[in-house]
C-alpha cells in the first residue's frame, strides 16, 4: 500500500542490514485499506485472466490510491492512501471503484467483491509471473492455487512496536465480530459450504496462520522473529498469515480476517469500525493476559460458520452471547470515540447491517434462492459492486430506523 | 463346396468405414500435432483429411468407397453450423456498446484489408467483380480455426476475446458485402436496379428475425426442460439444425442466422441457466469433422494454379490485419503489442470462406471461378499458417494455458 512512500526508505535499509525489525512510527489511529478483488468474465461469471491488462489501462491516468497484481491473473489488489478521516477514506474507495468499473467495461470484464469466487476451480488458475509468487507456488503447491481467496486488510497506525503488539492482543477479542460482519464467502468451489466465511478455512491450511504468539513487547518480538529466521522457518514478515500481524515497515498492525465485502461502502465502514475500537482500546489501556486466547479458535469457528448468529465466549468473564449482540454492545461502547473520529455514520451503517440487512453472506444466499445459478450470483454481485444497490433496501431502513 | 457366402477378396467396404477411418486418423494425427509439434490439433485433422483428398490414394489402398459428395457436403455444412452457433455464443456483442472504439478497430481492419486487396488484385489485372469478391472474402477470419485454437489452448484474456469478437464481425461483413456484390453484378449484367438493396435487406433482416425466433423458442422450451444438461444439449443441437435448415430453405444466410442465434441465446439467458460448457464437446467434434472433411474436398494442386495473385493476397492481407488492429489497440484499451498479437490471431481462413464463395458461384459461376482459384490457395495456406500465428499469439501474450 502507498504508506510505503512515506515510511519505507529507512525501514528497508535496516531490515535487510540485520535481524532487527525496526518499527517505524506512524500517527496513531491512521488507517489504510487494501482490497483483494476478483476479475470475472461477463459472459459466464467465471474468473478470467485480466489483471495486467486492467492495471495497464487504469494506470494510464493517475490512479486514486494504489493498484497492483496479486498471485493470479484473475486477482487484483487495490489500496487507499493513509487517512484518519472516515469520509476521506470512503471517498477514495469510491473513486477507486469508479475507475475500476470504467476500465473493466472497456475490457468487457467485471470487478467483483466477495471473499471467494463461488464456483471457480483452483486448478484452472494461473500464477502471476513474478519471482515471489513463483516461490510461493513452488513451496505450497495446490495450496497456492486454492489460495485464490479475497480479503480486505486494514492497517492501523501505531506509535511504536510495543503499542502495536498490545493493541494486537487486545483486538483479538473482536476478531470474531470482524469475521462475521465481513463474511462474504458462503459459496466455494461450486457448493454452499454452510460457512458464512469459508475463506479463512483456506488460509488455515498454511503452517504460519492463526494468531500471533503472545509476545507483548517489541524487543521480545524481534527475538522471536530472529529465531524463526535463523531456523529458516521464515524469511520476512510476509511469511506469517496471521489474523492480525504487525507491519513494522509501515508502523502499523494489519487486520486480515475481513472477507472483501461486496461494496466499497462496506469496506470503508469496516475500516472505521476497527479504527473506533482501536481508539477505545488505547484509551482504556487495560491489562492483557494470554487467557484471552482460550476461546479464540472456538469463537473464530463460530463466526466463520454461523456469521452474526454465532455464539461467542468471553474467556475472561465467562460470558456467552450471540455475535450480533456482541457487535451492538461494542458499537454502543465505541460510539463516543467515533464521534471524536468523525465516523458515527460508519457505525450507524454497521448497526443497520445488524438490525436489517445482515452480512453479505446472507445477501448471497438470498440471491441464490431467487436464481439458483452461481453464475447469476456472480453477475448480481458485480452489479452490487458497481453501486446499483436497490433503492428499496436503503428506504426500508430509513422508515424503521 | 459352395463358398459363395464368403465375401469377395479383398472385401469392399461401405462409406461408413471411410468415415470411421477418417475419424480415427484425425484423432491420431491431431494428437501427433499437439504433442510432438506443439501445434494446433487442427493441423493434424487437415493432414488426415488430405490423405482422403482428391487423389483418394488412402481409400483406394483400403478398397473403400469414398463418401458420396452429398453426404460430405451435408456433414460439412452441419459441422460449420455448430461452429458458427458456438462462436455466436462465445462473442460478447454488448462489448461494442461499452467500448465503441472496438467497432472502429473492426471497421478499420476489415476496410483496410478490403481496399488493399482489391487494389492489388486490380493492379494484377484481375477483373473488377472477381477482385471485389476476393477482397470481400479476405476480410473474413475463419470462425472454425479461431474457435478450435482458442478452445484447445483454453485461452483467456484480452487478445482471445478480441480475436473472437473481430472474427465474428468480419465474417458478418463478408456475408453482407458479398450479397451486395451479387446485387451489383446483377445490375451490371441485366440493368435491373430494384433488387440491388432488396436482396441484402431480405438476407440480413430475414436471418436476424429467424435467429431471434429460434432463440426465443429455445428459451421457452429450455425453461420447461430445466437444468438437465443432456436435455439442454439435445435442445441446442435441434435449434442449430432447425435454424440451418430454415435459413437454407428460405434462402437466407445460414452463417448470419447461426451467429446471431448463438448470440441471442446467450444474451437473453437472463437467469444464466445454461451450463456454459454445454456445446463445447460437440463443438470440438464438429471442428474435427469440419477440418478433416474440408481437407478431403480440397485439391492441393490449386496451390500451384493460383500463382502470383494468391501470393499477393497472402502478403497484403497479413500486413493490413496486423497493422490495423495494432494501430487501434491503444484506443480500445490495450497496449499496441497486444494489438499485434490480436492481428496475428485474425489471419486464419478456412473452408467457411469457400462456402461463401460457393454461394456466389451458384448464382454467378463466372465471378466464382476466377475468384475461386485465388481464394482456394489463400485458404489452404492461411488455414495452416493462420492457426500457427494464432497459437503463437496466444502463447506469447500469456493467454494460452500451458498443458501440464
Amino acid at each position: 500500500m502507498s504508506v510505503t512512500t512515506t515510511v519505507t526508505p529507512p525501514a528497508t535499509a535496516t531490515a535487510t542490514a540485520g535481524e532487527g525489525l525496526d518499527f517505524q512510527t506512524s500517527a496513531s489511529l491512521t488507517m489504510g485499506v487494501e482490497l483483494e478483488l476478483q476479475l470475472v468474465e461477463r459472459r459466464t461469471g467465471d474468473l478470467t485472466r485480466a489483471a495486467s491488462d486492467l492495471i495497464a489501462l487504469v494506470t494510464r491516468k493517475p490512479f486514486p490510491g494504489d493498484i497492483k497484481p496479486e498471485i493470479t491473473e484473475s486477482m487484483l489488489e487495490v489500496s487507499t492512501n493513509v487517512y484518519s478521516d472516515y469520509a476521506k477514506l470512503r471517498a477514495e474507495l469510491l473513486a477507486i471503484r469508479d475507475t475500476l468499473v470504467v476500465g473493466a467495461d472497456r475490457l468487457d470484464i467485471e470487478v467483483v467483491g466477495g471473499g471467494a469466487h463461488p464456483f471457480q476451480r483452483w486448478y484452472d488458475r494461473q500464477i502471476y509471473d513474478r519471482p515471489r509468487f513463483r516461490h510461493v507456488a513452488g513451496l505450497y503447491g495446490y495450496l497456492a492455487k486454492q489460495f485464490t481467496v479475497f480479503g480486505q486488510h486494514v492497517h492501523i497506525g501505531c506509535e511504536n512496536g510495543t503499542q502495536a503488539l498490545m493493541l494486537l492482543h487486545r483486538l483479538s477479542r473482536y476478531i470474531p465480530q470482524f469475521i462475521a460482519l465481513a463474511a462474504s464467502s458462503p459459496y466455494f468451489q461450486g457448493v454452499d459450504t454452510s460457512f458464512d466465511c469459508s475463506r479463512l478455512n483456506s488460509i488455515y491450511a498454511f503452517p504460519l496462520s492463526g494468531r500471533a504468539p503472545f509476545v507483548t513487547d517489541w524487543p521480545a518480538f524481534e527475538q522471536f522473529f530472529g529465531k524463526l529466521r535463523r531456523l529458516g522457518v521464515v524469511e520476512s514478515m510476509k511469511d506469517f498469515y496471521w489474523d492480525i500481524r504487525p507491519k513494522p515497515e509501515y508502523g502499523t498492525i494489519e487486520v486480515r480476517v475481513f472477507d472483501t465485502p461486496l461494496t466499497v461502502e462496506r469496506a470503508a465502514a469496516l475500516g472505521a469500525y476497527l479504527q473506533a475500537i482501536c481508539c477505545m482500546l488505547l484509551d482504556r489501556d487495560e491489562e492483557v493476559s494470554e487467557e484471552i486466547y482460550l476461546a479464540y479458535n472456538y469463537n473464530r469457528f463460530q463466526a466463520c460458520r454461523f456469521g452474526l448468529e454465532g455464539q461467542v465466549l468471553d474467556s475472561v468473564t465467562g460470558e456467552a452471547m450471540p455475535l450480533h449482540m456482541a457487535v451492538l454492545r461494542t458499537l454502543e461502547a465505541c460510539r463516543p470515540y467515533a464521534r471524536e473520529l468523525g465516523s458515527v455514520d460508519a457505525l450507524d451503517e454497521i448497526e443497520r447491517w445488524i438490525r436489517a440487512e445482515g452480512n453479505d453472506a446472507r445477501w448471497q444466499r438470498q440471491t441464490m434462492q431467487g436464481s439458483h445459478s452461481l453464475a447469476q450470483l456472480v453477475l448480481e454481485s458485480a452489479n452490487r459492486w458497481r453501486g446499483h444497490v436497490p433503492a428499496s433496501a436503503a428506504d426500508a431502513w430509513v422508515a424503521t430506523g | 463346396m459352395d463358398l459363395s457366402f464368403l465375401p469377395d477378396w479383398p472385401p469392399s467396404f461401405p462409406p461408413a468405414a471411410a468415415v470411421a477411418v477418417l475419424a480415427l486418423l484425425s484423432a491420431a494425427f491431431g494428437e501427433v500435432a499437439a504433442r510432438w509439434l506443439r501445434a494446433p490439433r487442427l493441423i493434424g485433422y487437415l493432414a488426415a483429411g488430405a490423405l482422403f483428398g482428391a487423389g483418394g490414394y488412402a481409400l483406394k489402398a483400403l478398397n473403400m468407397e469414398p463418401l458420396p459428395e452429398s453426404t460430405l457436403q451435408l456433414s460439412l455444412d452441419f459441422a460449420a453450423a455448430i461452429i458458427l452457433f458456438d462462436l455466436g455464443q462465445r462473442v460478447s456483442f454488448g462489448w461494442l456498446r461499452r467500448n465503441p472504439a472496438l467497432l472502429g478497430a473492426s471497421a478499420f481492419e476489415s476496410g483496410l484489408t478490403f481496399i488493399a486487396v482489391f487494389a492489388v488484385m486490380r493492379w494484377m489485372d484481375v477483373a473488377a467483380l472477381p477482385a471485389a469478391l476476393i477482397a470481400i472474402i479476405s476480410m473474413s477470419t475463419s470462425p472454425a480455426v479461431v474457435l478450435a485454437v482458442t478452445r484447445e489452448s483454453r485461452a483467456q484474456g484480452q487478445v482471445t476475446e478480441r480475436v473472437l469478437l473481430l472474427t465474428a464481425l468480419n465474417s458478418i461483413y463478408a456475408v453482407v458485402l458479398s450479397t451486395l456484390l451479387l446485387g451489383w453484378a446483377r445490375v451490371e449484367s441485366r440493368g435491373i436496379l430494384d433488387d440491388y438493396l432488396l436482396h441484402p435487406a431480405y438476407l440480413i433482416f430475414g436471418s436476424l428475425a429467424l435467429a431471434a425466433v429460434g432463440a426465443r423458442l429455445f428459451h421457452l422450451v429450455a425453461a420447461f426442460v430445466g437444468r438437465d444438461r443432456a436435455a439442454q444439449l439435445m435442445l441446442m443441437l435441434a435449434l442449430v439444425s432447425i435454424v440451418f435448415a430454415t435459413a437454407t430453405a428460405l434462402r437466407l444466410s445460414p452463417l448470419l442466422a447461426l451467429l446471431a442465434c448463438g448470440a441471442f441465446v446467450r444474451t437473453f439467458d437472463h437467469g444464466r441457466r445454461l451450463a456454459s460448457s454445454d456445446i463445447g464437446l460437440v463443438s470440438a467434434l464438429a471442428l474435427m469433422l469440419f477440418f478433416a472433411l474440408s481437407a478431403a474436398t480440397v485439391d492441393l494442386a490449386a496451390l500451384a494454379a493460383a500463382g502470383w495473385p494468391a501470393l499477393a493476397l497472402l502478403l497484403v492481407r497479413s500486413v493490413c490485419k496486423i497493422a490495423a488492429v495494432a494501430a487501434f489497440a491503444p484506443l480500445t484499451g490495450i497496449v499496441w503489442k497486444k494489438g499485434v498479437y490480436a492481428g496475428l490471431g485474425l489471419l486464419p481462413m478456412s473452408a467457411i470462406a469457400l462456402m461463401l464463395t460457393q454461394q456466389i458461384s451458384q448464382i454467378d459461376p463466372q465471378i466464382g471461378a476466377t475468384a475461386g482459384t485465388v481464394l482456394l490457395a489463400g485458404v489452404i495456406v492461411f488455414q495452416v499458417v493462420g492457426a500457427l500465428t494464432l497459437m503463437f499469439a496466444l502463447r506469447v501474450s500469456g493467454e494460452a494455458k500451458e498443458e501440464q
